[in-house]
């Protein structure tokens, strides 16, 4: 038995079948971690190429595994690699191992759909036992078929394999819960009444021609209440479908749940409709944290955690460390699911959120952007996101939060917030302290965001322009010089983890020892942070060098920019740990 | 005046030749059909016993595909009404069937005054109260149906 | 056969509950007037305007010919407007577009984002504002 559909989500339109003649085809990438990125065009023809050298030995799997850090078009790609293997059925993901956890990345929420049918097909294979067979047999279906109805398990289980089989292990137990489930509660069509006509208990108008308008009903539900002609049942599923992961019978009292196979019978666009919104509510809900879509917007990466992890206890207090991210890059927390927030925790990353909503106005003023030369007066806008300010008319170098000779500071800005947190502890109105404390922090908060976006914008200009160039003028392969975006992509994590980090210290006791250990390592990452910001200001801005002069340091600088990047890696995990031992040792102040 | 549904035409014709036992409907504006007044009794042995609730109900465009809309308007003490006259009942939101009729509703908004659900409240006070305290709550809600769903029937 | 001025209403109120948008709010200013007549509101300041990051609270009056009929609106916080009266805080029916030109599937919600969109008109834009948190 064959069965073929056609799905179309938004704009990208996959075919997926479940054809039992054409079996599935895995095809494998090495994961190779040294970074085998290359241009899209090479990507796509490097796939297509290993695919079809695969392709021919074995058919048994159609998983192509994609390399991170792509940009795939995934709808170009799988055509591509239809035409190649001759195969129906393939899905794009990425497997990746991380703290004996197992991730398995996706370009959007389409592959991830087609992998968990898979899934449940290997997890029905393995069961393959006599209650699987013998409901196939009563019921006069292929395990094929009873694989496409279990869809709906899965919808109604935050799309997840472990829930279904959890589920399937109570079917055997009870075989009331199928008709709940709805596995079988296909609709019929009933044209052979006899008798000339019949009101229909929804619409209540008199039917005649049940050729045209026939009644439906669920095949294995006898009151005839509950049938209905199938204009109602049109009406009924275009007002339910759209907020809804299961349909029941429209006479409601038999509490009967309508088969998705039959609702894709009916109208395959209502089928989709359910799919859709399942899987939107699997991964908005907070609750389930083994299945993400990345938060950054324009990015439809999945992320599945094949390890059950239960994170229903929020009071979690361990952070992740070394964050998994998506094909794309992005780092996200799989807990709260917005932006990777290490070292803060989830639980304390509301109470700082909420501690600015209830902020005053007047904390606005440390958006500005341009100051005044402490010795001159020009205005200095700041480009980059270090805070050595020098300016560009006297010279006078300075430190961009405190003003003060950037000499002054031993070389980290780090050292004014310490001087700035003591002095406000001398004030004598403790309410004022403890919001000067939070001003103070929430300052440097702000500023180190700014310098981060400031940092991501300008060296993602950079190097966009910057790779192009040197890949031509030097013939370099874009495999070669992945450091420099490599490089670039920490900096700004670093900033990131540097921002965060201002939100934890708040929370914490500044007496205690640890505290000093944490704000020690904080700046250590910050005065590399500066010193490589800095360089890569110095060798993409000196105007006193031809554009391939800066080329060429750049490729010398090479081997200092990946230790340096290695550098920065090391120092955020420290600071991340340092972070868990603070929140550990429970060294919580402000509340 | 365009189409009224089959449906709604014979429902409220119903409703209004063979009334459901304790309650009243009518349709006050007959230019909006969709729109009726009910006044319910309070069923007996319970606190609201002897009171007459007048209620609201309009039935939405897609109407029966989406349940009817309906509140009190006379005040009424109960977890699952709130100030506004609002009623929490599961079959007027997620266990609305289309085969359900007006006249189920009613029935099911009778049988809520007469059993109250305070574990699923839309006033939480009310509800505490009426679990920790049922006599307490029983009073204040004989006091209300006195106050507000007695004396409105003598003047 | 429009919804009826109730119902209408309790569906205004259940979105503003909800959260409205995030540029304004509303909702009843007493909370067991059954008659739903009465509202709060308050709108964000326009963003690039000299309003930017002001909160401007306002009274809506929906009477008993709403949503035939527009409701009342007026200006508690003090606001420099063409179609405000800045004598009484008014919204001025004949200067205000959307309620001039009212619509029964208008609602208050609409008619706060208006007021909103009215800040950064060119008619209004340059108008001297008063000091912030000042009252009609």
């Amino acid at each position: 038995m064959s069965h073929t559909a056609s799905k179309s989500f938004g704009n990208n339109n996959f075919l997926y079948s479940s054809d039992e003649e054409n079996e599935d085809v895995e095809i494998f990438f090495d994961d190779s971690s040294d970074g085998e990125d290359e241009d899209n065009s090479d990507i796509d023809k490097n796939i297509s190429d290993k695919i079809f050298e695969f392709g021919s030995k074995n058919k048994s799997n159609n998983l192509v595994k994609v390399p991170e850090t792509s940009n795939i078009n995934s709808y170009r790609l799988i055509e591509l690699l239809k035409n190649d293997t001759g195969a129906n059925n393939i899905i794009l993901s990425h497997k990746k191992f991380k703290d004996k956890n197992e991730y398995i990345l996706f370009p959007d929420k389409e592959n991830f759909i087609k992998y968990q049918i898979i899934e449940l097909n290997l997890l029905l294979e393995k069961q393959n036992n006599d209650f699987t067979k013998k409901l196939c047999q009563d019921n006069d279906f292929s395990v094929q078929e009873y694989t496409d109805r279990l869809i709906s398990l899965l919808a109604t289980s935050f799309w997840s394999v472990y829930e279904v089989e959890k589920k399937l292990l109570c079917l055997e137990q009870s075989k009331d819960l199928i008709s709940t489930t709805g596995i079988w509660n296909d609709l019929i069509e009933i044209t052979d009444l006899q008798q000339d006509s019949m009101l229909c208990p929804i619409c209540c108008e008199n039917i005649l021609d049940f050729q045209a308008i026939p009644f439906i009903k669920i095949k294995n539900c006898d009151d005839i209440n509950h049938m209905a002609c199938k204009n109602c049942y049109s009406m009924y599923f275009k007002t339910n479908i759209s907020d809804n992961t299961e349909i029941k019978c429209i006479g409601g009292s038999c509490n009967k749940t309508i088969s998705y196979t039959s609702i894709k019978n009916f109208n395959k666009i209502y089928f989709e409709n359910l799919v859709n919104f399942s899987v939107l509510q699997s991964f908005n809900d907070f609750n389930n944290t083994n299945i993400n879509s990345c938060p950054e917007s324009d990015c439809e990466n999945v992320i599945l955690s094949k390890t059950c992890t239960d994170f229903s206890n929020k009071n979690n207090l361990s952070v992740n460390i070394e964050p998994v991210s998506c094909l794309a890059s992005h780092k996200f927390c799989l807990s709260c699911k917005k932006e990777f927030h290490s070292p803060i925790t989830c639980n304390l990353l509301k109470k700082w959120f909420n501690k600015i909503n209830d902020g005053n106005e007047s904390l606005n003023w440390v958006l500005n952007n341009t100051q005044p030369c402490p010795t001159c007066d020009v205005d200095i806008e700041k480009v980059d996101g270090c805070n050595h300010m020098k300016c560009g008319f006297c010279k006078h170098e300075f430190c961009w939060i405190c003003q003060k000779d950037w000499s002054a500071h031993g070389g980290s800005f780090y050292d004014c917030m310490n001087k700035r947190d003591i002095d406000s502890k001398k004030e004598k109105n403790i309410q004022n302290e403890s919001f000067n404390r939070f001003r103070n922090y929430y300052k440097f908060f702000i500023e180190s965001e700014n310098n981060m976006l400031l940092d991501m914008r300008l060296f993602n200009k950079l190097t966009k322009r910057k790779l192009n160039n040197m890949s031509t003028v030097f013939g370099m392969s874009f495999v070669e010089l992945e450091f420099l975006n490599d490089c670039v992509r920490e900096l700004v994590q670093a900033r990131n983890m540097i921002k965060y980090s201002f939100a934890l210290l708040y929370f914490m006791d500044q007496s205690h020892n640890l505290f000093h250990i944490f704000t020690h390592n904080q700046m250590e990452l910050l005065s590399k942070i500066d010193e490589l910001s800095d360089l890569l200001v110095d060798i993409n801005m000196d105007s006193t060098l031809p554009n391939s002069k800066r080329d060429t340091k750049v490729i010398q600088l090479k081997p200092y920019l990946i230790q340096s990047t290695s550098i920065l890696q090391k120092l955020q995990l420290n600071l991340a740990k340092c972070g868990q031992d603070l929140i550990f040792k429970k060294l919580e102040i402000f509340n | 005046m365009s189409g009224l549904p089959k449906r709604i035409i014979k429902e409220t014709k119903n409703l209004i030749l063979d009334p459901v036992p304790g309650m009243k409907t009518d349709i006050p504006d007959e230019d909006n059909l969709r729109y009726l007044s009910v006044e319910m009794e309070g069923p007996g042995n319970s606190p609201y016993q002897g009171g007459v609730f007048n209620l609201e109900l309009y039935l939405p465009e897609d109407y029966p595909m989406e349940p009817p809309k309906i509140r009190f308007l006379t005040p009424v003490y109960h977890p699952n009404i709130d100030k506004l006259g609002r009623i929490c009942l599961d079959v007027l939101k997620d266990h609305w069937s289309p085969a359900f009729q007006i006249r189920t509703v009613l029935l099911s908004i009778q049988q809520l005054l007469d059993t109250p659900n305070p574990d699923d409240p839309l006033l939480s006070d009310v509800a505490e109260l009426c679990k920790s305290n049922n006599a307490e709550y029983c009073k204040i809600a004989k006091e209300w149906t006195l106050k507000y769903a007695v004396t409105k029937k003598e003047v | 056969m429009a919804i009826p001025r109730s119902f209408r209403l309790l569906e205004e109120l259940e979105k503003g509950e909800k959260g409205g948008s995030q540029a304004c709010s509303y909702g009843l200013s007493n909370g067991d007037d059954v008659s739903m007549t009465n509202w709060n509101g308050t709108i964000l300041g326009a963003p690039n305007s000299v309003h930017a990051n002001r909160i401007y609270s306002v009274e809506i009056i929906c009477g008993p010919k709403y949503p035939d009929e527009p409701p009342l609106i007026k200006f508690v916080s003090k606001i420099n407007l063409q179609c405000v009266d800045q004598k009484t805080g008014d919204v001025i029916v004949d200067k205000f577009t959307i309620m001039n030109n009212w619509k029964r599937s208008t609602t208050i919600e609409d008619c706060l984002m208006e007021l909103r969109k009215e800040m950064i008109t060119p008619a209004n834009k340059t108008l001297a504002q008063p000091n912030e948190g000042s009252i009609f």
